[in-house]
C-alpha cells in the first residue's frame, strides 16, 4: 500500500515536471521565434538603408554625368574633342561607377 | 430527554484508546529509510533528469536568443558603416566632378573670349587636359 502511494506520488511529480518542461519549451520557442522575427525586420531595415544610400549615389552620379557631358558638348564646339581625352576618361569612370552601383543595388534587392 | 439519557446503560464495550508508535516495534527505522530511499532512487533520478533538462533547455534558449540579437546588432552596424562609407564616397565624387566642371567652365569662357588665337588656345587646352589627367590619376 505504502509502495503504491509512493509510486503514485513520484509519477505525479514526474507528470508535473513534464508539464513544466513542455510549457517552458513552448515559452522558449515563442521567445526564439519573436527574436527571429526581430532579426528579419532588422535585416530588412538594414538592407533598405543600404539601398537608399546606393540609390542616392546613383542619382548623384547621373547628375554629375549629365553636367560634365553638357560641358563637354559645349567645349566640343570650340575645340577638337580628342584634345579633351581626360574629360572622356572621367565620364567613362563615372559611368563605370554607376554600373557598379546598379549591380550592387540589384544584388542587395535580391537579398544576396 | 434528560430522563432518557439517565436511563441508558453505560457502554461496557467501550474501546480503550490505543496509541501506535511511528515505528512499530521490531523494525529498524534506519534500515527501513535506506531501503525506501534505494527503492525510490530510479524515480528520483528520473525527476532530477527532468529538472536538469528544463534548466538546460532554458540555458540553450537564452544562448540562442543572445546569438540572434548579436547577429541583428552586427547587421545594423554593418549597414550604418556602409551608409557612412557610401556617403563619404559620394561627397568625394561630388568634389571631384565639381572641380572638373569648374575647370571646364573656365576653359569654355576662355575659348569663347579668345577665338582667333589658335596657338594659345591649343596650349591652354593641352595644359587643362594634362592637369585633368594628373588629377584623375592621383
Amino acid at each position: 500500500m505504502v509502495s503504491f502511494m509512493r509510486d503514485l506520488y513520484f509519477s505525479g511529480i514526474h507528470d508535473i515536471l513534464n508539464l513544466i518542461n513542455e510549457h517552458k519549451y513552448q515559452e522558449a520557442r515563442g521567445l526564439i521565434q519573436r527574436e527571429l522575427q526581430n532579426y528579419r525586420e532588422n535585416e530588412v531595415r538594414a538592407r533598405r538603408l543600404q539601398l537608399d544610400a546606393i540609390v542616392q549615389s546613383i542619382f548623384q552620379l547621373n547628375l554629375q554625368i549629365h553636367f560634365i557631358q553638357e560641358q563637354y558638348r559645349n567645349l566640343a564646339e570650340l575645340c577638337p574633342p580628342d584634345l579633351l581625352s581626360s574629360v572622356d576618361e572621367f565620364i567613362t569612370i563615372l559611368k563605370l561607377d554607376k554600373v557598379e552601383l546598379e549591380a550592387q543595388k540589384k544584388l542587395l534587392a535580391r537579398g544576396v | 430527554m434528560s430522563e432518557r439519557k439517565q436511563l441508558l446503560p453505560k457502554s461496557s464495550s467501550r474501546k480503550e484508546e490505543v496509541v501506535y508508535e511511528v515505528c512499530p516495534p521490531g523494525i529498524d527505522l534506519k534500515k527501513e529509510t535506506a531501503s525506501t530511499f534505494l527503492r525510490s532512487l530510479p524515480k528520483l533520478l528520473v525527476i532530477i533528469e527532468s529538472v536538469v533538462n528544463i534548466k538546460n533547455m532554458q540555458a540553450s534558449a537564452d544562448v540562442e536568443i543572445k546569438i540572434i540579437r548579436e547577429m541583428g546588432d552586427n547587421l545594423q552596424k554593418q549597414a550604418d558603416a556602409f551608409v557612412k562609407e557610401e556617403h563619404a564616397r559620394r561627397e568625394s565624387a561630388i568634389t571631384d566632378s565639381e572641380f572638373i566642371r569648374r575647370l571646364l567652365n573656365d576653359l569654355y569662357i576662355f575659348l569663347k573670349s579668345t577665338q582667333n588665337n589658335d596657338d594659345v588656345q591649343k596650349a591652354v587646352i593641352e595644359t587643362v587636359n594634362q592637369s585633368l589627367q594628373k588629377y584623375l590619376s592621383r
